[in-house]
């Protein structure tokens, strides 16, 4: 489904070049829950941004189905997002004058889908993660665990088959984080979507069928390739023991029951 | 997207900052009402001076002088030439005599004017009492209410008494003379003249005096439809006299105010420019705090061209009822005026109001056009602004 080759993202010029995405090859299969897990600051929302096609690459390429997106024209693109891929932030980015239902509903506006069908749709959705109640709220008036619900909801409202999600527990409370998990599992288990994630929390590593590692734009399929040279700072190096204690904990519970959380 | 959708969000926007909204739409307002005001004012003075001079008749007629230096003077052989022309309804010559009016002792010099009294209608002559003379009428005669004056008598009524005319005339010494005298000429209407001293009494009658007439001092000719207007004016023309047309007089005044409807349209120009300035400040602000907003559709799947849209259509909104504010505005602004006009008319004897504003609805749906055209031209740089901003821009900074 996703073809990443020798992708590079810098900013800059002279002495302000900054390479944030160094070099990065990879491949996603359909279906699959792929993780993207690094420290903040390693360009991990930015390989995102790449993935979504709402950064350009400086070098290399980013395929879909065959297709490199750096080459759809603003129309196609547009079509893309609408269509193929939903997205998810940290921070919601819910419209703040839009209410609850008409954020989740606002793709199918662009769709250009009649106000009944789309509020009808939007419900539909709502229900299903349990904040239907919450549908005429502004979002500056419910909980960052029922934002990112309805922001959720509003990603998945085009059924795309891809979802991008960036840090979605990165606001919430414990008790938040552990429904939106959820949600994205069922996502991933019901609906056979792709599901692409970032995120520091080696939380979600028991959920993903595949794991990369990000450290200073650089990706690494394993913890143990990362070198020891990269500079690791504090908090690198305390996500890189959680995600060693996670698999070590994953590799226990795959071997009890592979199927528990598919 | 839905043009309906892009309209409701638009709204929504507008509503979600009312005041923003109201304030941005009152300067327009003020700005095009300024502006409606002041063309109609000028339109409606226009129209009461251009009104007074082309109503029916008055638009057919021709006044035809004699060529310049009076070097082609007008005499019966030309009234007969141009009565030849195709479309000619009339011809109305006028002559002038001098004459000396006697009423008792006292006595006043008089400029009589001899035309027959389709003259006088064709001119449009107002009567403050009596009626016109007939064709066939003898001593009888209108006067100016400035001649009723010199004898003291009421300026408002026709008098009952007879004077005695003496028609005067240049001997070849250059010594004025009495030519005839008359002496009961009766008065059957009185004119509104307080400055003039003029007694009108029919031709027929004036070339049964013994005066010595040389040649008409003018002649009125009256065609029958408007096309032939130009036709027989350029005839005339041609064989050396001066034609003076209402359509000229009309065209004359026209441009007066046109003049007079630039000028005061430039002041208004002013209040929308004024206005146009705080509409391009609203809608800037409008753009820099939705730069978020925008960026979420545009990772949403909003094209460029309906983040373009949204915009445009909100400035276009703005401008729309910016416009029907400033109509109503107008409106005030004129019931307003008409109203301190109907106050001071009634502080002055016999005062009426005239109207003095004319408002064709085509003026009014102008200037809607107007206002939104201003909306589209304040609103391009803001929504140019939105359609290139980078969906990253808003989101990437959180």
């Amino acid at each position: 489904m996703y073809k990443v080759e020798a992708l590079t993202k810098s900013y800059g010029e002279g002495s302000a070049y900054n390479e944030v995405i160094k070099d990065v090859n990879f491949t996603i299969n359909s279906g699959e829950y792929f993780l993207i897990i690094g420290p903040s600051g390693s360009g991990k929302s930015t390989l995102l941004y790449l993935l979504a096609g709402l950064e350009t690459p400086s070098r290399g390429s980013v395929h879909v189905r065959g297709q490199d997106i750096k080459f759809f024209d603003q129309n196609t693109m547009a079509t893309f997002h609408r269509i193929n891929i939903g997205i998810v932030y940290q921070s919601f980015h819910l419209l703040p004058s839009f209410t609850i239902l008409e954020n989740v509903a606002f793709p199918l506006v662009l769709q250009g889908l009649r106000t009944k069908k789309r509020e009808e749709r939007a419900m539909e959705v709502l229900q299903r993660f349990g904040i239907d109640a919450l549908a005429d709220h502004l979002p500056s008036q419910v909980s960052g665990g029922q934002q990112q619900k309805a922001a959720i909801a509003r990603a998945l409202i085009n059924m795309p088959p891809i979802l991008l999600i960036d840090e979605p527990t990165g606001n919430l409370d414990t008790k938040s984080s552990q429904e939106v998990m959820d949600i994205i599992e069922m996502l991933h288990k019901q609906g056979g979507r792709t599901i692409i994630m970032v995120t520091h929390n080696t939380e979600f590593i028991k959920y993903s069928t595949r794991t990369i590692h990000i450290i200073d734009g650089k990706v690494y399929d394993k913890p143990s390739d990362i070198p020891s040279s990269s500079s690791p700072d504090l908090e690198t190096m305390n996500l890189m023991e959680k995600i060693k204690a996670n698999q070590d904990e994953d590799i226990d519970e795959f071997m009890i029951n592979p199927f528990d959380k598919m | 997207m839905r043009l309906i959708d892009i309209l409701r969000i638009s709204i929504k926007v507008l509503q979600k900052n009312f005041l923003r909204t109201l304030l941005t739409t009152g300067g327009i307002a003020v700005g095009i009402g300024a502006m409606i005001y002041l063309v109609t004012m000028g339109l409606g003075l226009e129209e009461l001076t251009v009104g007074s001079i082309s109503k029916s008749d008055a638009l057919l007629t021709m006044d035809v002088n004699p060529g310049p230096n009076e070097i082609k003077p007008i005499d019966d052989s030309t009234i007969k030439t141009i009565k030849s022309f195709d479309g000619i309804v009339g011809v109305w010559p006028r002559r002038t005599l001098s004459a000396k009016a006697n009423l008792g002792e006292k006595k006043t010099d008089i400029t009589i004017i001899a035309v027959s009294p389709s003259f006088l209608q064709l001119e449009q002559t107002k009567l403050v009492s009596g009626r016109l003379y007939h064709d066939d009428d003898e001593q009888s005669m209108v006067v100016s209410s400035g001649f009723l004056k010199v004898f003291g008598l009421p300026t408002k009524s026709t008098p009952l008494v007879t004077f005695k005319v003496e028609f005067t005339g240049v001997n070849s010494v250059k010594e004025t003379v009495v030519i005839d005298t008359v002496n009961n000429f009766s008065v059957v209407g009185v004119i509104e003249d307080e400055s003039a001293v003029v007694g009108y009494l029919p031709l027929n009658y004036a070339d049964t005096l013994n005066y010595d007439y040389d040649n008409y001092e003018k002649i009125k000719v009256k065609v029958d439809s408007v096309k032939e207007l130009q036709k027989v004016k350029e005839a005339i023309v041609a064989r050396g006299f001066s034609v003076v047309t209402v359509v000229d007089k009309v065209e004359e005044v026209e441009s007066v105010f046109k003049w007079i409807r630039y000028i005061l349209g430039a002041l208004g120009i002013i209040a929308v420019a004024v206005a146009s300035i705080g509409m391009f400040n609203t809608l800037t602000i409008s753009f820099l705090e939705r730069t978020k907003e925008i960026s979420i559709m545009k990772t949403l799947g909003a094209t460029d061209h309906d983040i373009w849209r949204f915009f445009m259509w909100e400035a276009l909104i703005l401008g729309l009822l910016g416009g029907i504010m400033g109509i109503v505005v107008a409106f005030f602004g004129q019931q307003l005026t008409m109203l301190i006009m109907n106050i001071l008319a009634g502080l002055v004897e016999d005062g009426h109001v005239v109207k003095i504003f004319y408002t064709p609805m085509l003026v009014l749906v102008e200037f809607l056009v107007f206002a939104m055209a201003i909306a589209f031209v304040t609103g391009f740089y803001p929504a140019l602004r939105a359609r290139r901003l980078h969906p990253l821009d808003a989101i990437r900074n959180e």
